[in-house]
């Protein structure tokens, strides 16, 4: 094995990650994250939508007045915080999760297709993605969501929609390299069927552009999920998440300045925590991303 | 320079073709816009009267010319809750986003480039962290929220500054932070990288190695080598703060088309959601074309791309 090809092995694996100060602590940040989302009725000290209004507005444990029955305080309504915002961790992880699965199954398909095709296929995949990058992209998902109505499965799938241009593009420019390689041309000297060559052959060789393009749209898409539910445009009020708790008893925030102050760190140390493994992966498989 | 001026012009009109497809569609599936005009307790007959008055009973591929027409024709409709011509109230909202957007800019490539800077100067010591950790921060914290913190701290607590509205110079400092910070962010970690770059090449040391003052190296060698791709993101970007000026529009009543566009949407206003996403859409498409013909005029490489 050659030095750079053991150096790279280093880097790529476990040690690699503890390696880097900011890899590893967005790997314990979010490992923490999923913890809590996958026990959040385990963890939470409270029913997240159990309202109780002689506590309403309670301030955090550690200021005066506070107490330690709710860590965090509680909101206009005398909901926990604390257990709120630990349900919260669910919707964001579960729709940035899903986007970014969506976006970039959509996506590297149709840059496969797009690249290997040629010809027709891509110059019409290309101008439908020139019509994606001509809108800003925060204006289209606002207008979908305005017409498809407040839902989990519709903030889903809008900002797969608006997502997964990205993939479609990194994935067709590589596809344009290898497929002049000539172990393709190989394949098809053999009588490898196209789907085959594409999915087996092809594919492999951009997985890893795919994955830190995924790791670095986490971040923006979790921020994306809080700013229209923020709006009204995104996950009904009636579950709990970070951008509902900053969009609702928002006349309270001057007089309570824990209501958005909580959610506000959890999406901020969660976007924090993907950016910074999604930053290492870039650095590890491609840096020219 | 011709052939390209033309083929990039043509795109940008395939665009707005396709911004009409859209805007066209969201008309039409936002529901039915003649049930908002009709009481519930209204009659059939009511409805239907409605629905051709609007056209809505046309085959849809009448509506699409109709509406076309209408479009080049400047009209495109009242609005419900104002009664008066959508295209007027829109238009009268651009010059505060336009003011809130440049003001934004204005703010943010300094920023970004003096972080960038310092950053790159003093690698690796307390100042590169320091300008890193909030280059990091400024892409992780949501505008929304930044804005709602800059309110409560500033507006409320410390009362230095208005908390929301329009008119007086005071009224512009946190929106334009708020909306600023995201590109802030991403320029100052841009020049950062793109400074390091150019101070390694050979240009740099043989003008060290001419005797230059250190400051004059970096002023008239390094950066200026180092702004173009800065130049290219700033481009890139600047569209994309019209996106965010209808969050930070919102949450500080700043009276552009965004909060137009947000009000709309909340009381179904839909002559007024179609023009303001449509005058929205055209502008990012013209500054797109702007900002990638100007490229090809400095930068004779990108036209062969």
């Amino acid at each position: 094995m050659t030095d750079t090809a053991t150096k790279k092995r280093a880097k790529t694996g476990l040690r690699g990650l503890l390696n880097s100060r900011t890899a590893t602590a967005g790997a314990v940040i979010l490992i923490c994250l999923v913890v809590l989302a996958a026990f959040a009725p385990l963890i939470a000290p409270h029913d997240p939508a159990k309202q109780d209004l002689r506590a309403r507005l309670a301030p955090p444990a550690w200021v005066a007045k506070g107490s330690i029955t709710h860590l965090l305080g509680t909101d206009q309504l005398g909901r926990d915080i604390l257990s709120r915002v630990i349900y919260g961790t669910r919707i964001s992880l579960l729709v940035g999760v899903s986007v970014v699965l969506l976006a970039s199954t959509v996506g590297t398909l149709l840059g496969l297709l797009a690249g290997f095709l040629g010809g027709r296929v891509d110059a019409l995949l290309m101008r439908i993605v020139d019509v994606f990058l001509a809108f800003p992209f925060l204006l289209l998902a606002i207008v979908i969501m305005a017409m498809l109505g407040a839902s989990l499965t519709n903030i889903i799938l809008v900002l797969a929609i608006t997502g997964w241009v990205d993939y479609a593009r990194v994935v067709r420019s590589q596809v344009l390299s290898v497929r002049e390689l000539e172990y393709i041309t190989a394949a098809k000297a053999l009588g490898a069927r196209n789907p085959v060559i594409m999915l087996k052959h092809i594919l492999p060789n951009v997985v890893a552009s795919v994955i830190v393009i995924g790791s670095l749209q986490l971040g923006s898409v979790i921020i994306a999920e809080a700013s229209l539910t923020f709006l009204g445009l995104g996950i009904p009020p009636s579950i709990p998440t970070w951008g509902s708790m900053l969009a609702s008893g928002r006349e309270y925030f001057v007089l309570a300045w824990w209501l958005p102050t909580f959610p506000g760190i959890a999406i901020v140390l969660t976007v924090l925590s993907v950016n910074f493994l999604g930053d290492w992966l870039r650095d590890v498989f491609d840096p020219t991303l | 320079m011709g052939r390209y001026v033309v083929s990039r012009s043509l795109q940008a009109v395939f665009v707005i073709l396709a911004v009409l497809v859209v805007t066209f569609i969201i008309v039409r599936a936002v529901g039915d816009p003649s049930r908002l005009l009709v009481s519930p307790e209204g009659s059939r007959e009511n409805l239907a009267q409605i629905r051709h008055v609007l056209g809505l009973d046309a085959p849809l591929q009448v509506q699409f010319v109709r509406f076309v027409g209408d479009v080049v024709r400047g009209d495109f409709g009242k609005s419900f809750t104002f009664g008066r011509p959508a295209l007027q109230l829109v238009l009268e909202r651009v010059p505060a986003t336009l003011l809130l957007a440049l003001t934004a800019l204005a703010l943010a490539v300094p920023t970004g480039i003096l972080l960038g800077m310092v950053s790159a100067v003093k690698r690796n010591t307390i100042y590169d962290n320091l300008a890193t950790t909030l280059a990091v921060l400024g892409r992780a914290v949501p505008n929304f929220w930044l804005s709602i913190m800059l309110i409560v701290v500033f507006g409320a607590y410390l009362k230095w500054l208005p908390p929301s509205g329009y008119g007086t110079p005071l009224h512009i400092i946190m929106p334009s932070v708020a909306l600023s910070a995201g590109l802030a962010a991403i320029v100052a970690r841009l020049t950062r990288s793109s400074l390091l770059e150019v101070m390694s090449q050979d240009f740099v040391r043989t003008a060290r190695a001419k005797g230059l003052s250190e400051s004059r190296v970096l002023t008239r060698h390094v950066l200026r080598n180092a702004l173009i791709p800065i130049a290219t993101v700033v481009g890139l970007q600047a569209g994309h703060l019209l996106g965010g000026a209808i969050i930070t529009e919102t949450i500080f009543a700043w009276p552009g088309v965004g909060r137009l566009l947000t009000q709309s949407i909340y009381n179904y206003d839909y002559p007024v959601v179609q023009t303001s996403v449509f005058i929205i859409s055209v502008t990012f498409v013209f500054l797109n074309l702007a900002i990638d013909l100007l490229y090809a005029l400095i930068d004779p490489r990108i036209r062969y791309d």
